[in-house]
This record gives C-alpha cells, sequence and structure tokens, in this order.
C-alpha cells in the first residue's frame, strides 16, 4: 500500500469512526455496504480529500456517479461512457470492474485513491 | 371522547454544570455547592464582553453506553457540545427508564420533543464559508441534534424541535405531556439543551446589559437578591422519559414524577422586557390544567434569572396569582446554583421539581441574601428546606414574552 493509499484509509477512519483500520479497511472495501457510509459522510470524504492533498474543489459527484447504486447492470457501452466522463477510470481500478462485470469498484476505496492520484497528476 | 391519561417520568439525564448523574446533582443541589465557576484563558472571546464566570457543563464521554457500538460512538466525536449533551442526557434518560435498546424504542414507538435555541453555529465563526467542511450548513438547523439523537438512540417516533428561547425546554416537557394526556403517543423522551457559551451570544447578552458582569463565581447569581445585576450564563441538558401511567405500570417502570398542569401565555407587550402579566398567565393556566387552585402549591421552583426586570416582574406574577400565600410560598431558583441554561432551564427544573416533592426538600436561592421593594417573597435562603406538599410548579420565560409552566404532583 502506498502513502496516498494509506491516508486515505486514515481519513476515512476518522470520518466513518472506523477504529480497527487492519481489519475492516481495505482498498476494496465498499464505502457503503462495509463501511455504512451515507450521504453526509460522501460530502466529508471529499472536503477532507481537498484539504489533505490540495486538490482543489471536489464535489462527490466527480468521484461517485450518480445512481451508481441503483444501476447495477453493467454493459461495455455504459462502461465505455463512465470512462469518458470519469478519466480517473483506469488502471486496477478499470481492471477490478471488468473482471467483475460490476460498477461496485467505483463505490470502493480504491476508486477514491485513483481520483486522488488522477487529480494529482493532472494538477495545473 | 377517550379519558385523560396519567402522565408519569420514568427515566431522567442530564449535563449540568454539577454534573451528569441526577442523584448527585440534586445532592449538590439541596446541599448549595456551586456550579458557576471563572472562566479561563480558554474562554477568552467570552471575557472580552465582560462576561467572566459562567456555569459550564463537563465534557462528556460516551465510553460507558455498553450498548451503543463502536461507530456510532466514534461519529459522536466530532459533533458539537450541545448536541452531545442532549444526546448524553437523551441515552441516560432512556437507560434509566429501561428503554435503551432498538427493540424497546420500536416496541413504543418512541420519539422525541426537543427544545433547543438557535443554531448560529458559532464554531465555525472566523473560518471562511468555502473553507468550511460543507456539512457546517445542516448544523444551522436547530433540529438537527435531534435528528442525531434520533439516529444514536434509534428513535423513529414522533419528532419536533422547539425553538422559543428560554421556555423551550419547558414546552417540550408540556407537548409531550399534552400527547401522551390524549392517548397520542404512549412514551416520549422530551428534553432541552443549550450551549450559548460563545463570542456571538456573549456581545449580545452583554450589550443588551441582560448578563452579570461579576467577577466573582462564587456570588455573581443571585436571583430576587436587591444586588443582582444580571445572568450568568450556563451549559446543560436534561431529558425526561414521559409515559402514561398505564403504559408504565405495565412495563414494571419506576415512575419517579407525575405531571399534572401545563400553562402558556405571550406577554404581547415587548421583546426583551418581561411581563408579570404573561406570567401570571402562564401560571394561571397550568393550575387551570391541573383543576387545582394556588393554595394547592407547595413550592415554586421559579424562573428567577438574576436579571433585575425577570425576577420583579415574576414576583409580581406570584403575587397576582398566590395573592396573600405569595408571602409564604417557598420559591427558589435553581440559576443560582449552575446559571441559566437557557432552553435546557425548564427541564433542568422539572427535574428539581421531581425530586423537591420525592424528598419533600426544596433547594435554597444561593446568594440570596436580602430582597427589595418588589421582591419581598419567601425565598428559600437556606441551602434546603424541609416542605411538605404535595404539587409544585415550575416557571420559565424567554426573549419575545413567552412564558411556560409545570406543575408536578407527588407520586
Amino acid at each position: 500500500m502506498n502513502k496516498r493509499e494509506e491516508k486515505i484509509i486514515e481519513m476515512l477512519s476518522e470520518i466513518l469512526g472506523i477504529e480497527d483500520i487492519v481489519d475492516t479497511i481495505t482498498l476494496d472495501s465498499n464505502l457503503v455496504n462495509d463501511l455504512g457510509a451515507e450521504s453526509i459522510d460522501f460530502i466529508d470524504i471529499c472536503f477532507q480529500a481537498e484539504k489533505i492533498f490540495k486538490i482543489g474543489k471536489v464535489q462527490a459527484t466527480d468521484i461517485f456517479p450518480d445512481g451508481l447504486k441503483n444501476d447495477v447492470e453493467f454493459s461495455e457501452g455504459k462502461l465505455n461512457k463512465l470512462i469518458r466522463e470519469y478519466p480517473y477510470i483506469y488502471g486496477e481500478l478499470l481492471d477490478k470492474i471488468k473482471s467483475k462485470k460490476s460498477y461496485e469498484p467505483l463505490l470502493t476505496v480504491r476508486a477514491i485513491s485513483s481520483y486522488v492520484e488522477w487529480r494529482l497528476a493532472n494538477a495545473k | 371522547m377517550q379519558s385523560k391519561q396519567e402522565v408519569v417520568v420514568t427515566g431522567i439525564g442530564m449535563v449540568t454544570p454539577l454534573g451528569f448523574e441526577y442523584e448527585e446533582v440534586w445532592n449538590k443541589l439541596i446541599t448549595g455547592e456551586n456550579g458557576v465557576r471563572r472562566l479561563g484563558r480558554d474562554y477568552e472571546e467570552i471575557i472580552k464582553h465582560d462576561i467572566y464566570v459562567a456555569g459550564v457543563s463537563p465534557e462528556v464521554s460516551f465510553d460507558n453506553f455498553e450498548k451503543l457500538d463502536q461507530r456510532k460512538k466514534s461519529k459522536l466525536k466530532n459533533m458539537n457540545k450541545a448536541t452531545k449533551m442532549i444526546i448524553y442526557s437523551g441515552l441516560k434518560a432512556l437507560e434509566d427508564a429501561g428503554l435503551d435498546t432498538a427493540v424497546d424504542c420500536e416496541k413504543y414507538n418512541i420519539g422525541s420533543i426537543i427544545g433547543t435555541g438557535t443554531a448560529l453555529v458559532d464554531r465555525y465563526e472566523g473560518i471562511s464559508i468555502d473553507e468550511r467542511n460543507p456539512s457546517w450548513f445542516l448544523e444551522t438547523y436547530p433540529n438537527i441534534m435531534n435528528g442525531y439523537l434520533s439516529i444514536i438512540a434509534s428513535l423513529k417516533g414522533y419528532g419536533s424541535t422547539i425553538v422559543n428561547a428560554c421556555v423551550g425546554g419547558t414546552q417540550a416537557i408540556g407537548e409531550a405531556f399534552k400527547k401522551i394526556q390524549y392517548g397520542e403517543e404512549e412514551i416520549l423522551l422530551a428534553g432541552g439543551v443549550d450551549d450559548k457559551l460563545s463570542n456571538i451570544y456573549a456581545s449580545g447578552f452583554s450589550r443588551l446589559k441582560m448578563s452579570s458582569s461579576s467577577y466573582y463565581p462564587e456570588i455573581a447569581s443571585r436571583p430576587f437578591d436587591e444586588n443582582r445585576n444580571g445572568l450568568v450564563f450556563g451549559q446543560g441538558a436534561c431529558c425526561l422519559v414521559l409515559e402514561s401511567l398505564d403504559c408504565a405500570k405495565k412495563r414494571g417502570a419506576n415512575v419517579k414524577g407525575k405531571i399534572v398542569g401545563y400553562g402558556n401565555s405571550m406577554d404581547a407587550e415587548s421583546i426583551i422586557d418581561t411581563s408579570s402579566k404573561g406570567k401570571a398567565k402562564a401560571m394561571r393556566r397550568a393550575l387551570d390544567d391541573a383543576k387545582l387552585e394556588a393554595k394547592d402549591i407547595g413550592y415554586i421552583n421559579a424562573h428567577g434569572t438574576s436579571t433585575i426586570i425577570n425576577d420583579k416582574e415574576e414576583s409580581l406574577a406570584i403575587k397576582e396569582v398566590f395573592g396573600e400565600y405569595a408571602n409564604k410560598i417557598p420559591i427558589s431558583s435553581t440559576k443560582s446554583l449552575i446559571g441559566h441554561t437557557f432552553a435546557a432551564c425548564g427541564v433542568i427544573q422539572s427535574f428539581v421539581c421531581i425530586k423537591s416533592l420525592e424528598s419533600q426538600k426544596v433547594h435554597g436561592n444561593r446568594n440570596f441574601k436580602s430582597g427589595d421593594s418588589h421582591c419581598n417573597l419567601n425565598y428559600v435562603k437556606s441551602a434546603h428546606s424541609d416542605v411538605k406538599m404535595n404539587y409544585c410548579i415550575s416557571n420559565t420565560s424567554g426573549l419575545g414574552g413567552c412564558n411556560s409552566s409545570l406543575i408536578f404532583k407527588k407520586v
């Protein structure tokens, strides 16, 4: 796990009140189903990510596509559209989506990490 | 028409400048222990407004709530003091009533009515709007505290927040009382909370000359005394579990107190200057509601803020309602011991009334030496006094000209 990922997990433990980080939070933890995040927590995640990584303003919809929780039907066409709209979907995150044939990885810790990595790499 | 239900109190929880455990708080009250202290450097923002003392409540810890999961406990850490105080009080009251599980709350469809102050989100003062955590905006809603309380305590029944200055807590109890009395609800958690110890409120009360500028915590709060010079800020929260007597009996709950009367009024005269007429009307309406006469009341837990005008007008109101008997009935103000806890004061006073009836003792008016031409009634001077009584009344009034009184009966 790299420094960025460690910082994200530490940030999530603070926001979501999770003390036992080692056993609870992994890159593949689902923010909602595994870590119990609710709407207000997603706002907090974006705010804290702005501060910790100094990446400028972040909206929840910049990371987490709208309607993701309800849209379970996977298709290559939809994935390609998402990749165009969300350029942080690449590398291991994209591999996970493809192998699982599900958008669920976009609600995991890995998605935040990938987004932060992309923002830092594309900082002006 | 369905017959009215008798309404009893089966649970008490609190955070006050004199502590958390209500038996301990009661013992401190009747021994005259002072809950007001000198403000230190961590309150520089307050001190600059000529406010040097306050009833500061201790920080709460949720570590001892075994039935609360770690996730909820951790989330509580980042909440503001008022939210923590009301959640702590609510959980304690439910625990005291033997209703501290989600299953209990679901079974009785328990909801909560909370009286609280305005939400000025003072803790974000000095941080530009763009730099604030976006969730700061939610804190501007006074009902958010009740929302958090409902989540932590699993309260899924009726919910409401009353923002009505210093009568908010009294009205939370009163409205819950009425809902249970008329059979709309079986059990409700009712409480009040306020924390006005901030730069904004200190500036406001100080500039309106309503707060005491005394440097001495031992003597600053002196309701009805001739040398009173303003209210002393207090932080606090208190919750009561109210339920129908039938329900309490069925559950085998320990009945701690009984509520029998509730009355309200508005002065319709002045926003700041309280009026004896409105106060008298609230007391009369509470007496009518309880189908009692003034002579039935054995003790008055007064609003007694230690301001020149309130204590004068309240004394006049007591004379108006109680007539000759006004000179005899014992009167004391809990604010003389813990300061003015604003929206929470009516609930703390309700607790005081319940304990007074149970122990047949009333606490004294700390710092009352002698009154004046208006404040010339039987304000209890000693730390406590033994009083045989079957009923007592609790008075509160607030900015805007609102008044609210509750009457309690010996169990």
